[in-house]
């Protein structure tokens, strides 16, 4: 637990000192969907019937842009060969780092969705949590799975490209998931069984994809 | 025999279909062999490299 | 039993009992696959509803259960692999993506052409067509992350994870039709005891079932042994093979 905490900390001191990093995501996700909204009509009820996707493609997209780095950094310093020589459990870093991942990109285009919504013509009210409920299962599991797949490239030195194609495919369900409990939200039906399969998904890959992430992390230094 | 390859108006689909999944079937039998080629020829190269590291 | 298994899994020995085998599956699965197609093609009665557009079936089952089993056969590979460290799990990975992938996209594609008479579109986003893409997608994946890595054994323990990360997806393929309302018909062949094609139809696709299986078999010895080459470069047993 004390890994998950230090780790937690260290990782927020590290995002404080660069500040304007911590605001490209959000910023980024706020361009993708406007510019989904200029590039249909004005006004065109046909735009709040793609929200949905439009809002969890983005989110997604965004995610990623700061899933490179995730261990990069970690492993040309030394910290990351450290975590592994000491005695605590590395399960627990990376953890902790999965859990900031999501604090710094994924809790800000969480807030941002809500607005970014209504800008769509997404309706107000019950559908708009529905699909906030979805993006708060959703976007640790982004957090997850794009760290494991962070993990598995890290000792890569241009996994740029590589990352995404890893990465997306094992996201498939979640925007499935997400998107048609909104869709199912806006159109009046009940939108708890996707939320449910998105809650089955986060367990399922909280359970095994930490332990996934650090067997891959271990593999970099072999 | 010319209406068996019309396949009920479906023959587009129904050969299509074979075509496609002959040539999958072959390059499943070829393609492990081209790269064994490919291996060998890798392996001669290393050979070579390795033997010039070693005079 | 347990001997003549870990002589097997040491290369030199697996390299020639692959030379010794394959040849016989690769003439095995061409005379199934042949009469599987020239049966189904030819023999086989028309489908009182689809006509002769069923006779896809002999191609697209093939593919489609050939690319679920060979990505559970995938990542088995990988946790064996990753747990007993045994060399030829790890090159079973590698061996079995492109094959998967092949199968796959065969599956894909001959669905589309199935699709496009029966239902009237190539493509529908539905349950069973999104994960059967997904899948390919992940053979890509596991391809191109093999491929970036230098260093083989790295390659292969990283190509083991993804594999076992993305194996959730293999339930959903296989029971999307029954959990979600798929517009693709559920499975014909295996539900056993009572079959719901007749035996001039289903013996055709045993056929060719079971010579796909044997083709992606003979395909997986051969590509396990040219990654066995390649890992093995600096090994007697190569060296005095390649000297030839």
């Amino acid at each position: 637990m004390s890994a998950f905490l230090v780790t937690v900390a260290r990782e927020l001191r590290i995002a404080a000192r660069n500040k304007a990093s911590l605001l490209m995501p959000p910023l980024f996700f706020a361009i993708v969907v406007t510019l989904f909204a200029l590039g249909g009509k004005p006004g065109d009820p046909q735009l709040a019937a793609v929200a949905p996707s439009v809002l969890w493609v983005g989110a997604l997209l965004a995610a990623l842009l700061t899933l490179d780095r995730l261990f990069r950094g970690d492993l040309d310093d030394g910290w990351l060969e450290q975590v592994f020589i000491a005695p605590a459990s590395p399960v627990g870093m990376v953890l902790g780092k999965f859990a900031a991942h999501w604090l710094l990109t994924g809790l800000p285009l969480l807030l941002l969705a809500a607005p970014l919504a209504l800008q769509l013509g997404f309706p107000s009210g019950a559908p708009l949590g529905w699909l906030l409920l979805g993006l708060l299962m959703g976007t640790p599991l982004l957090s997850i799975v794009g760290g494991f797949a962070a993990a598995l490239t890290v000792s890569l030195p241009r996994a740029g490209l590589l990352l995404p194609v890893l990465v997306l495919p094992l996201l498939a369900p979640v925007v499935i998931f997400g998107s048609g409990a909104a869709r199912a939200a806006q159109a009046g039906l009940d939108a708890s069984g996707p939320i449910y399969f998105l809650a089955f998904l986060l367990v399922l890959s909280l359970t095994l994809l930490p332990w996934a992430a650090t067997a891959a992390l271990r593999s970099a230094f072999d | 025999m010319g209406e068996m390859f019309k396949m009920g108006g479906y023959e587009v689909y129904v050969w299509g279909s074979v075509l496609l999944g002959v040539a999958v079937y072959a390059w499943n039998l070829v393609a492990p062999s081209l790269q064994r080629r490919a291996v060998l020829a890798r392996l001669a190269e290393g050979d070579e490299e390795s033997s010039g590291d070693a005079s | 039993m347990w001997t003549w298994f870990h002589r097997l899994a040491s290369p030199p020995s697996f390299y020639r009992f692959a030379d010794r085998v394959a040849p016989w599956l690769a003439v095995a699965a061409l005379l199934l696959l042949g009469y599987g197609l020239f049966a189904g093609l030819w023999i086989a009665p028309k489908d009182y509803q689809q006509g002769d557009a069923f006779r896809i079936i002999y191609v697209h089952v093939p593919a489609a259960a050939l690319s679920l089993s060979l990505y559970t056969g995938m990542a088995i590979a990988g946790v064996v692999a990753l747990i007993w460290r045994i060399k030829l799990a790890e090159c079973a990975i590698v061996a079995l993506a492109p094959i998967g992938a092949s199968f796959t996209a065969l599956a894909l594609v001959t669905g589309m052409l199935w699709g496009k008479p029966m239902w009237g579109a190539y493509w529908v986003w539905d349950a069973r067509l999104t994960s059967e893409l997904v899948l390919l997608f992940l053979y890509l994946g596991v391809i191109g992350l093999d491929q970036a890595f230098l260093d083989r054994r790295a390659a292969a323990r990283a190509c083991a994870l993804l594999a076992i990360v993305g194996a959730v997806n293999v339930p959903i393929v296989k029971y999307s039709v029954e959990w979600w309302n798929s517009l693709h018909q559920a499975s014909t062949i295996l539900k056993f005891g009572k079959p719901t094609i007749t035996a001039e139809m289903a013996i055709p696709l045993y056929a060719s079932l079971l010579g796909a299986y044997l083709l992606a078999g003979m395909a997986a010895l051969r590509r396990m042994q040219n990654e066995v080459l390649l890992r093995e470069r600096r090994a007697g047993w190569v060296r005095e093979l390649t000297a030839v």
